[in-house]
């Protein structure tokens, strides 16, 4: 059971996918303040922070926009996206995805996921939304209702996109013996047309401009360690394994690097050149500064500056560190009352 | 028949004891308005009880600012083990059939008792030892009350020959739980727990032998069954709780003691015991479409030990035990399940010193641990040596007033689930020490005036636990493992008074009252914002008063639990805050005897001031409730 435990506790980040280049992106619905959103899953209760770009910090600012939803966000949050000027937040437990004004943080609705969504990618005017029943589900961004589910493998988790497919992981964490393929989705039809097998408990998929998608794979805990296989979206057939240097659970690929680490066995960040399909360095951080736990990492688009998430112990409050994309410290900040951060999202 | 009385087991004398003890007898248990052990625990200074809420909800004890798994609780005698998880569920065991309780903090000072006894930082007594009453009685119970609280009770208890006694208790509990409560954790104003119901009933038979004067055998069976729902905490816009579980308590426990002389004492004790739970959570996203934890625990004991008076004031004894625990697991998730077996040897050698004036007690205990799997690899073998020490000192010859302090080492070993639980578990766990230093002034005031007996008893004391068991993240075995590596220092004050007026005309009135200061700090890493802070869910003041007045056939009791804000995380925020409370609860009792038959009414009002409030974040406690009762019984 505390396989499954680790991974309601533990959630994987995912890729923003939002912003790829096949996606036809809604303008914003006001001007947009410049910032950095923060999901924190928390022990019990989720928050959202917010940094502007001046600087402050508002440890709960879902709360501060919101201050009649006295529950706050609600329980697990493990994703959340900014697409069309609307944030969904995956809510776990609570089961709902929850939709804000992306510029305001105000409260706009909860769509039901009585599945417990997981992540989410943004493509085609909708929000596709991968549940732990076993379905994706197509939120539409105007209406905010639901399309009928995709049937997809047990307890998917990331989800991504490349061209005209739609790429999902089928975790299977919670079956004794774990699944290990990606269901590819024909978007044109909305049906899965194939399973590619990766990993054992595929947890995370990032595909780069090239059309390779690098998954990420929890293994069984114990005589399985974590792969990242490398699956190519043009011809939908798994490409390789990387080798025996790259046991990592978590990635995040931005400009064709993909940033690899593990979301709670700690240890540094690996940077890998998915275009040339090389080492650029074991530890990213460059300049000393220590994280106890990468627990999200996510990458400004805007500059290409690297935010990592520190959960710490798990049981205190978070810290996002903020580095040059050569691995240098510019600024950290307490998501204090969050605990476990581990989504950041831009503002942009 | 007087050799019975060997039973009934005497009032303890809290102020005259060097290690402290605090106790409730069946008197004061009745006044408590409580159905579990739990509850009445609550009364006891020190203490914390992490309380889930309703009737079936689970109860654990953290005495002086350990875990629940330094505290040993024991049952006429002998403890109750949980190798699995460490943790008694004090909500499980009932008051029906309890004569009285006590908390050792450190070690009961008895000297001929199981060393297993010794082997924890507190210990819960619980006594269901037959009274001196030779005669034939029949008791029985029903209480009835909010919630769908439906409980009857049988008691019989009768001579057998000239020689023996034997008894009989049983008692059946139901409950559907689901109170209301003001949900201010997520704003949805007045809800109602869901999936809270319990059934549950518990069979119990003793029988005591005596073949003479100095020699006894007694015997116990013990036989408790439940279902239950798990209502869960509260989670904002998921109403869904369906988790239920089940569980099969079976124990038989026998001891023999023989005094050879006023001076040489045996007593040999032993125990088996089995015990099943069955988890299931109908709603699992897996491909079963549901989870199910299916777990058989058996545990055999054996323990033999033997005093001997040296002196007039000196005594020494020597314990030693053998017990086996195994954890078998059977369900979808079994396969690879280590199914441990578990041999513990404990031996204790204790002296004790014992005048008028001057009480000191030492002991030393050695355990040894051997560890056996069926899959992976086994835990660690432990072998380690365990002092305790104690003294009282009635300083002045006609001046009430003792002065103790007491000094114990010992530790608790890693449970089933810490070493073995599929993918946390970890093998390599070393034990959790703890040393525990206590001082402490009793005064202990008898008159013949206005206040007749008045005993007050204030104990400061200093524990510093290391190698605390936490799960944590470790590098590079990619997985989440138990580790040993938090630290605590707690230092606290635990204080307590009884005091009896002296009966006017038919009135007789006594009060109980006792204050817990607990500064318990987390020292475990210092580069975190709970370094330094306190203890999760541990209230720095708390305490509780409870008046009683009777006046002829009537009983009025009034009864007041505080606890000060406490943190639901080691950061010491606002967001974390666990609102202190205060809960009043008044019972009322009507006693009579006609024709030998004696009737007792009761009406018991639980939180009569409708306050909401909670133990544990996001597990509302009940707001007002009530129980009534008619307990029947008969003498022939």
């Amino acid at each position: 059971m505390k396989k499954q435990l680790i991974k309601w506790v533990l959630p994987a980040m995912v890729l923003l996918n939002a912003c790829k280049k096949d996606d036809v992106t809604p303008g914003p619905a006001v001007a947009p303040t410049k910032g950095v959103y923060v999901l924190s899953e928390g022990g019990t209760g989720s928050t959202l922070s917010f940094r502007s770009a001046a600087g402050t910090v508002t440890g709960d600012f879902f709360l501060q926009q919101n201050p009649t939803i006295v529950g706050g966000l609600g329980n697990l949050g493990n994703d959340a996206i900014i697409y069309g000027g609307k944030m969904y937040i995956m809510m776990n437990l609570s089961n709902v995805v929850t939709v804000l004004n992306a510029s305001t943080g105000i409260f706009i609705a909860n769509i039901a996921f009585p599945g417990g969504p997981r992540f989410a990618v943004g493509t085609r005017g909708k929000v596709f939304v991968t549940a732990y029943d076993a379905t994706v589900t197509a939120i539409d961004t105007t209406t905010l209702t639901k399309a009928s589910p995709i049937a997809v493998g047990p307890n998917p988790e990331g989800v991504a996109v490349y061209g005209n497919y739609m790429y999902v992981v089928n975790s299977g964490g919670f079956n004794p013996i774990p699944d290990s393929t990606v269901s590819v989705i024909d978007l044109n039809t909305n049906l899965e047309i194939k399973k590619i097998v990766v990993g054992v408990n595929p947890q995370k998929i990032e595909i780069n401009s090239l059309g390779d998608a690098y998954v990420s794979s929890y293994g069984n805990f114990s005589t399985i360690l974590p792969t990242i296989s490398v699956v190519n979206c043009n011809t939908n057939t798994l490409k390789t394994t990387l080798n025996s240097d790259y046991v990592y659970d978590h990635l995040r690929i931005f400009n064709d690097i993909a940033y690899f680490y593990n979301n709670y066995a700690g240890g540094p960040v690996k940077v890998y050149d998915t275009r040339t399909n090389t080492l650029v360095r074991n530890n990213f951080i460059t300049d000393g500064t220590t994280i106890q736990v990468s627990y999200g990492v996510d990458v400004d688009e805007e500059n290409g500056d690297v935010y990592i998430a520190d959960a710490k112990n798990f049981i205190t409050a978070g810290q996002v560190t903020c580095f040059s994309k050569d691995g240098v410290k510019k600024f950290h900040f307490s998501v204090s009352p969050g605990v476990n951060p581990n989504k950041i999202v831009f503002l942009r | 028949m007087t050799n019975v009385k060997v039973f009934s087991k005497k009032e303890i004398d809290i102020t005259g004891t060097p290690a402290s003890v605090q106790q409730l007898n069946k008197t004061d248990l009745e006044k408590l308005n409580s159905v579990s052990v739990a509850d009445a625990a609550k009364y006891f200074s020190g203490v914390v009880i992490k309380d889930y809420g309703g009737i079936g909800g689970l109860k654990t004890v953290s005495v002086r600012s350990l875990g629940a798994n330094h505290t040993a609780v024991m049952y006429d005698g002998i403890v109750i083990g949980d190798a699995q998880g460490g943790q008694i569920d004090l909500g499980r065991l009932s008051l029906d059939n309890i004569q009285s309780i006590q908390l050792y903090s450190n070690q009961p000072a008895d000297i001929l008792i199981p060393a297993r006894s010794y082997a924890s930082a507190s210990v819960l007594a619980l006594s269901s030892l037959l009274n001196n009453n030779k005669e034939r009685s029949v008791t029985l119970k029903l209480k009835a009350g909010s919630f769908g609280f439906f409980n009857p009770a049988f008691s019989y208890k009768s001579p057998v020959g000239k020689n023996m006694m034997q008894a009989l208790s049983a008692e059946y509990q139901s409950a559907d739980g689901s109170y209301h409560f003001i949900d201010y954790e997520t704003g949805r104003g007045r809800s109602k727990r869901n999936n809270a119901g319990i059934k549950a009933y518990r069979i119990e038979y003793d029988a005591a032998y005596f073949i003479s004067d100095s020699n006894r055998i007694k015997l116990k069976l013990y036989y408790y069954h439940s279902k239950r729902g798990l209502p869960g905490a509260v989670i904002l816009y998921n109403n869904i709780s369906d988790e239920r579980l089940y569980n099969a308590s079976f124990f038989a426990q026998a001891n023999w003691q023989k005094n050879f002389s006023a001076k040489s004492r045996l007593l040999i004790s032993g125990k088996f015991s089995a015990d099943h739970k069955y988890y299931i959570d109908p709603s699992y996203p897996n491909s079963f479409g549901k989870l199910e934890n299916d777990f058989y625990q058996n545990e055999l004991f054996f323990s033999a030990a033997y005093s001997y008076k040296l002196f007039n004031a000196v005594t020494i004894s020597y314990a030693s035990d053998y017990f086996r625990s195994t954890l078998k697991r059977k369900d979808q998730f079994a396969q690879d399940f280590a199914n441990p077996t578990r041999e513990n040897f404990l031996n204790s050698i204790s002296a004790q010193f014992k005048k008028k004036r001057i009480e000191m007690f030492a002991n030393l205990l050695h355990t040894a641990i051997n560890e056996k799997v069926e899959n992976g690899d086994a835990g660690k073998r432990l072998r380690a040596f365990s002092p305790a020490v104690a003294a009282s000192v009635q300083v002045f010859e006609n001046f009430p007033v003792r002065i103790r302090a007491s000094y114990k080492k010992i530790f608790r070993a890693p449970t089933f689930d810490d070493l073995y639980y599929t993918n946390i578990g970890n093998t390599l766990l070393r034990p959790e020490y703890v040393d525990q230093y206590s001082v402490g002034v009793t005064y202990n005031y008898q008159s013949a005036g206005f206040i007749k007996t008045m005993m007050l008893t204030v104990d400061g004391y200093f524990n510093k636990a290391k190698d605390k068991i936490f799960a944590a993240p470790q590098q590079n075995l990619f997985q989440w493992t138990m580790l040993n590596i938090g630290r605590s220092d707690a230092k606290g004050i635990d204080a307590a008074a009884h005091i009896d007026l002296k009966q006017w005309r038919k009135t007789m009135i006594a009060l109980r009252l006792s204050y817990s200061y607990q500064d318990a700090r987390d020292m475990s890493d210092p580069s975190l914002a709970s370094y330094k802070q306190q203890i999760p869910y541990t209230p720095v003041h708390s305490g509780s008063a409870s008046l009683s007045v009777l006046i002829k056939e009537f009983s009025i009791a009034y009864n007041i639990l505080a606890s000060s804000y406490r943190y639901k995380l080691g950061d010491p925020i606002p967001q974390n805050v666990v609102q202190g409370f205060t809960t009043h609860d008044i019972s009322v009792g009507y006693d009579v005897l006609v024709k030998s038959r004696r009737y007792k009414f009761l009406a018991e009002a639980n939180n009569i001031f409708n306050t909401q409030y909670e133990i544990i974040r996001y597990y509302p406690m009940p707001r007002f409730n009530y129980r009534v009762g008619l307990i029947v019984s008969f003498n022939k």
